[in-house]
Order: structure tokens, then C-alpha cells, then sequence
């Protein structure tokens, strides 16, 4: 009950925020709505039991992009008057055409969905991936198992500053190597396009090479 | 109690909001805002049908477009800052030059 509670004030500060970041004047005020946006999907995350994609959500998104976006904002400083005008009636039309999308893909649902055999009910869902994840469904299961695995937890985590400060320890790879041993050469990848990204930009950007 | 359709439902508004955001404004900045709601509509999707069907690997891809909207707003500041550099200006209507 209190997780459904949870839901829908996660969602109604999300759409809100969502709304405010697109509708305001200000650009900066829209980067601040935004990161209302970011949190409130973090919350989303932590309570579909996803907890280390909801602390990257806030480092990642709400750490490094918005700074990006913050301070390319306030580095070019686009004076009030010189904002563009912004055309109302596209508020109205976009607005209502929005209603109209949600009203339609509510209503008739698409023919690609998975089986209604296939999907878990929420409990179901917390048990299979208990099994799949130390860090899941903590909140369901008895209570020495929930200290058990808080303790795995939080061990992994002392293992992973042991291995910075050098005490010997065994533990992030056994956690990290099923859930990112299928996808290395992905993940090798995507390292190479975010230094892409970054040398592209700096070359985008330089007054002279 | 929480279905996935609950989830559906609101990664589905937000994609939305974040598809008007781009559509119905003239900042560049405000529309870069709008895509990366997008994306975040579509992290909330993975993520939930992730949770609902069993599979963790969800997750896994879900870290990977959260690396891919880094990349993509970093090019695409970049950009805002080169536009801004040659009209002195962030209305995207000045931009509109190969239209011409």
C-alpha cells in the first residue's frame, strides 16, 4: 500500500516537473524542472527494485548533464528580450495532440505485447529476481534473510573501497561479470563513442584548429 | 497494487510531454530538454518491462542509453554553442537556412 502511495507521488511530481520543463520561459528554469524530472524517474527506479540504475539516473543524468546543460545556459546568457518568441497556439495544438496519444495508445493497445502469461505480478517479480540480484526485493523477505542481504549489500560495497584502499577482497566481480559478461564488447563500444563524443565537441566547438 | 500498465501509462505521458516539448518550441535548449525526456521515457519502459518479465539484462541496457544521452547531449551543445557563435542567437527558426 504505501509502495502505491509512493507511486502515484512520484508520478504526479514527475508529470508536473515534466510539464514545467517544457512549458517555461526561461531556459534555466526549464533545466530546473528537469531535474525535478530526473529525481522523481530515480524514485521510479528504486521502487521497480532497480537500484543501482536509480543512483546512476541521479550521478549520471542529474549529475553530469544537467551541470552540462546549466552551464552551457548560463555561458552563452541569453539576455530576456532576447529569447525567442514562442508561438501559444502550438502550446494548444501539441497539448491537445499529446491528450489525444495517450487517449489512443490507453485505449487500443498495440498488437506487439507480451503474453499476459509472461508478465509477473509484483511479488512474483521481486522473487525471480531476488535470485538474479543482490540488491532486490529486500523489503519482502524475512527478516534475518533482509539483514542477510543488506549485509551482502553493503559488504560489496566495502569490497569495492577495500580494493581502492588495498585490502584484499573478492566480490564486485562476481556481482558485475553475469549482468555485464554477455554485453563486454557493447560496453567496449560505448567507451569508444563517448570519446568520440567528446573529441567531436571539443572540435565543434574550437575557435581555430 | 503497482502494474506494469501503471508504468506504461507514465513513461507513455512522459514521452509525450517530451515529444511536445521538441515539436512545439522555438529554444534549443528547451527541445535538447525534450529529447532527453524522451529518453528517460524509454529508460522507464525498459526498466519496468525489465522488472515484469524477470530479466535483469534490462537494466544492463538502460546504463547503455544513459551513456548514448551523454554522448548525444554533449554533440549536441557543442552544436547550440557553434550555431550561437555564428547568429548570436538560440531561436531555432534562424537555423532554418537550408530551407531557404
Amino acid at each position: 500500500m504505501s509502495e502505491l502511495i509512493l507511486f502515484w507521488c512520484l508520478a504526479v511530481l514527475m508529470i508536473g516537473s515534466a510539464i514545467t520543463a517544457v512549458v517555461l520561459r526561461n531556459p534555466i528554469n526549464c533545466a530546473m524542472g528537469f531535474i525535478v524530472t530526473l529525481a522523481a524517474v530515480a524514485g521510479l527506479f528504486w521502487l521497480l527494485d532497480s537500484r543501482v540504475i536509480s543512483v546512476l539516473q541521479v550521478l549520471i543524468y542529474a549529475g553530469a548533464i544537467v551541470t552540462l546543460l546549466v552551464v552551457v545556459i548560463m555561458l552563452l546568457n541569453v539576455p530576456d528580450e532576447k529569447l525567442p518568441q514562442e508561438n501559444h497556439v502550438l502550446y494548444w495544438v501539441g497539448g491537445l495532440l499529446i491528450l489525444a496519444f495517450c487517449i489512443q495508445a490507453i485505449t487500443f493497445p498495440a498488437g506487439v505485447s507480451p503474453d499476459k502469461a509472461d508478465i509477473l505480478t509484483y511479488e512474483q517479480a521481486s522473487m525471480t529476481t531476488t535470485n538474479a540480484t543482490p540488491q532486490v526485493a529486500i523489503q519482502h523477505l524475512p527478516r534475518d534473510q533482509r539483514i542477510q542481504r543488506e549485509r551482502e549489500v553493503f559488504g560489496t560495497m566495502r569490497q569495492i573501497s577495500g580494493r581502492i584502499f588495498g585490502t584484499p577482497t573478492t566480490g564486485a566481480e562476481e556481482h558485475a561479470a553475469p549482468r555485464f559478461g554477455p554485453y563486454m564488447l557493447a560496453f567496449e563500444i560505448l567507451s569508444i563513442l563517448l570519446l568520440v563524443a567528446a573529441v567531436g565537441a571539443v572540435i565543434l566547438t574550437k575557435r581555430n584548429l | 497494487m503497482i502494474t506494469l500498465e501503471h508504468y506504461l501509462g507514465l513513461s507513455l505521458c512522459l514521452f509525450f510531454i517530451g515529444a511536445g516539448g521538441v515539436l512545439a518550441r522555438r529554444n534549443v535548449f528547451v527541445m535538447l530538454i525534450g529529447i532527453e525526456l524522451m529518453l528517460n521515457a524509454v529508460n522507464l519502459t525498459l526498466v519496468s518491462y525489465g522488472r515484469y518479465l524477470g530479466h535483469v539484462d534490462a537494466q544492463v541496457f538502460t546504463l547503455f542509453m544513459m551513456a548514448i544521452a551523454a554522448a548525444e547531449i554533449c554533440v549536441g551543445l557543442a552544436l547550440v554553442i557553434c550555431m550561437f557563435k555564428h547568429k548570436r542567437s538560440t531561436t531555432i527558426d534562424d537555423f532554418a537556412t537550408l530551407k531557404q
